[in-house]
């Protein structure tokens, strides 16, 4: 299933140089060879790799040059890399000729992913993709050089994370924090924090499963004042079962044994 | 003494919302006034913020079906669409003519219930109360529809890879027929109230325009990019399901007012009824599977389970942990009632989105209040954020 004409590690097939979409040919002579890297056609549609340096002029040229002119932007995404040697950061242009033709274009940018990120702005030449870049800043932390206004959109403005990103956890680092700090109040070790019935710990190993529920159960357990041991089993009601009937096994022989 | 005269500030800050029930939702704007005509205006989103994007990269595609109902809860089918549509393209995923024309039925009836609500709380923020309850009784029956189909009257994840999630009740033709004529009376009744009223036309006629110019520029799309006077539809302009085989025309006004994107839709609804007619009488003609087969994409049918190990292992897989998908990327979008909605999905091969993108039209739509609202009365801010049509689930989602 996985398509052989990827062109996301460079490589074009000959039968779609044979022949060049216009947009391509259109790039190509205009900024030399060496500004456009890569493109591909494929389900339809056209993306084209251009090198970061040429993002603006090309963006103005499709648009009061080329005909159709690309002359409305969808969005504006990045998609980030990070299982990549080097990882690097895509960012994402979507255009559309309007009205009528249907066309459709993708401009990506290929950036590595180190240190701050920056790319041109095209907010004033398309001030739709304004909040589209904004969106892009706030939730992949790249910076658009030149934007007119460039904050956070989605997240609260003192927020020092950027959560698209692909090293940022999907459960949140807050949580994460919370969820350690507990841990080590209770003095239970990693090893414990698994799924094991017999050694690890009751409350622990129950409440692990469900993510919302565990931290839940946990605040409840604080507040009730948990230390760490089962004093008196069945005070919540998820733990009203003797401390030895856990494990699935010893449940089993209980029952062959009556 | 004006601002002018004294040349020291005067203007003061408003912050309307973000509880506000004029701004649909969450929506915060930071107006400033000079006296009641706002000089800039600054809204700010998030409070809604769930991280969908985040959490479609740890679920399987099929998976994700359910988190794009809830972003824009008005019209969840064309979300259902959008996104079914782009795993579609991604795996190539043949549709059969018969789940076509029922997604077609079941797209403009959204388009339908999308479209009351809007006109329903629209009129209401601009003071024609009665209009909300009689639009809000024929999106009842809509939705009853949608439960019949797929057992919810919201959230239904209904469409699913390669087709619908089951065949339609027996009487969902006498039902939607039904619902036809109902729409057709209350718009006609809503008409009345409201063409005609010299509130209603002084409230909205020649208020909140926008230049045809904007709307390229800004990124603008679906009833508002039409009402300024640019044609494009994309149910005409990269037509899915078949919408090019439908007889039905796209309405353009040049005025850009509140009052054309209000007439606009209308008509938008009318042609919906039209769209709606002609896929019920294709559908005797063209019954057939609901849902498509694919040895990858698409699981057995249910009743083979008991019977070919096979399909249990597929149904297994399929339901577990997920299906591989072909390298690559894509983007796609369909019209729904607020505009362009799409989803880029770009994969790398494994089970789960590596990166999803929804572009939804509300948070393009929303972005140009900075813009628009500049130099008009606050009263008519809220007809203005009315006339947009946006809901905030799918601004922040």
């Amino acid at each position: 299933m996985v398509d052989t004409e990827n062109t996301d590690s460079g490589s074009v097939s000959e039968e779609v140089k044979a022949a060049l979409p216009e947009e391509v040919e259109f790039l190509t002579d205009k900024f030399g060879a060496g500004k456009v890297s890569s493109h591909r056609l494929w389900r339809g549609e056209l993306s084209i790799g251009i090198d970061k340096s040429i993002l603006r002029d090309a963006v103005q040229a499709l648009r009061d040059e080329f005909s159709p002119s690309y002359n409305y932007i969808s969005y504006v995404t990045a998609d980030h890399w990070i299982e990549w040697d080097p990882p690097v950061m895509d960012i994402i242009y979507q255009f559309r000729a309007l009205p009528g033709s249907g066309k459709e274009l993708r401009l990506v940018v290929r950036v590595p992913d180190e240190g701050t990120i920056e790319v041109d702005s095209i907010a004033e030449m398309h001030p739709g993709s304004d909040w589209h870049e904004r969106e892009v800043y706030d939730l992949f932390g790249v910076i658009f050089k030149g934007h007119p206004d460039l904050r956070r959109i989605l997240t609260p403005e003192t927020y020092p994370e950027h959560p698209l990103r692909r090293d940022f956890p999907g459960q949140g680092k807050e949580l994460m924090e919370f969820h350690d700090r507990l841990i080590a109040q209770w003095n239970v070790s990693d090893d414990e924090r698994d799924y094991d019935g017999k050694f690890g710990d009751p409350w622990v190993n129950r409440v692990q499963q469900q993510y919302v529920g565990d931290v839940s159960l946990r605040r409840l357990a604080s507040s009730l004042g948990y230390e760490g041991e089962v004093q008196e089993p069945g005070d919540v009601g998820y733990q009203s079962y003797e401390k030895e009937t856990l494990h699935p096994d010893d449940e089993k022989k209980e029952g062959e044994n009556s | 003494m004006t601002q002018a005269a004294t040349g020291e500030k005067k203007t003061q800050t408003l912050n309307m919302g973000p509880q506000h029930p004029a701004t649909h939702g969450v929506l915060r704007l930071e107006l400033e006034l000079d006296g009641e005509v706002i000089t800039e205006c600054k809204p700010h989103i998030g409070y809604l913020h769930t991280g969908i994007e985040k959490t479609a990269e740890s679920k399987t595609y099929h998976q994700g079906i359910v988190l794009y109902d809830r972003m824009d809860y008005l019209a969840p089918m064309s979300n259902n669409m959008a996104y079914i549509g782009a795993v579609e393209k991604l795996c190539d995923i043949e549709v059969p003519e018969y789940a076509q024309v029922v997604r077609v039925i079941l797209l403009e009836l959204t388009r339908l219930k999308s479209h009351l609500v809007w006109l329903g709380t629209h009129a209401m923020d601009i003071g024609a109360m009665s209009v909300f309850l009689y639009v809000f009784q024929e999106r009842e029956k809509i939705l009853d529809i949608y439960e019949a189909c797929s057992g919810q009257r919201m959230m239904s994840s209904y469409l699913m890879e390669g087709g619908l999630w089951k065949d339609v009740p027996e009487d969902f033709v006498p039902r939607v027929e039904q619902s036809l004529k109902d729409v057709r009376a209350c718009l006609k009744e809503c008409h009345t109230l409201l063409y005609n009223n010299p509130i209603w036309r002084r409230r909205t006629e020649g208020i909140g325009i926008i230049p045809k110019d904007d709307v390229l520029k800004h990124g603008l799309s679906g009833p508002i990019a039409r009402a300024s006077g640019l044609n494009w539809d994309i149910r005409k302009s990269n037509p899915y399901m078949g919408y090019e085989t439908y007889d039905f025309e796209v309405p353009v006004r040049e005025e850009g007012d509140i009052f054309a994107r209000y007439d606009l839709r209308l008509v938008e609804m009318d042609q919906s009824l039209l769209i709606i007619r002609q896929a019920l009488d294709r559908m005797p003609n063209a019954k057939g599977e609901y849902r498509g087969h694919h040895p990858i994409y698409i699981p057995p049918d249910r009743d083979r389970l008991n019977k070919s190990m096979e399909s249990l292992i597929r149904h297994f897989k399929f339901y577990t942990s997920g299906y591989p998908t072909p390298r690559g990327s894509v983007y796609f979008a369909v019209e729904a009632p607020k505009g362009e909605l799409g989803f880029f999905i770009s994969s790398d091969g494994s089970e789960k989105p590596h990166r999803l993108k929804v572009r939804g039209p509300s948070f393009t739509n929303v972005s140009y209040l900075r813009v628009i609202s500049p130099g008009h009365l606050v009263s008519d801010v809220v007809a203005i954020i009315g006339s947009i049509d946006i809901v905030l689930g799918e601004i922040d989602r």
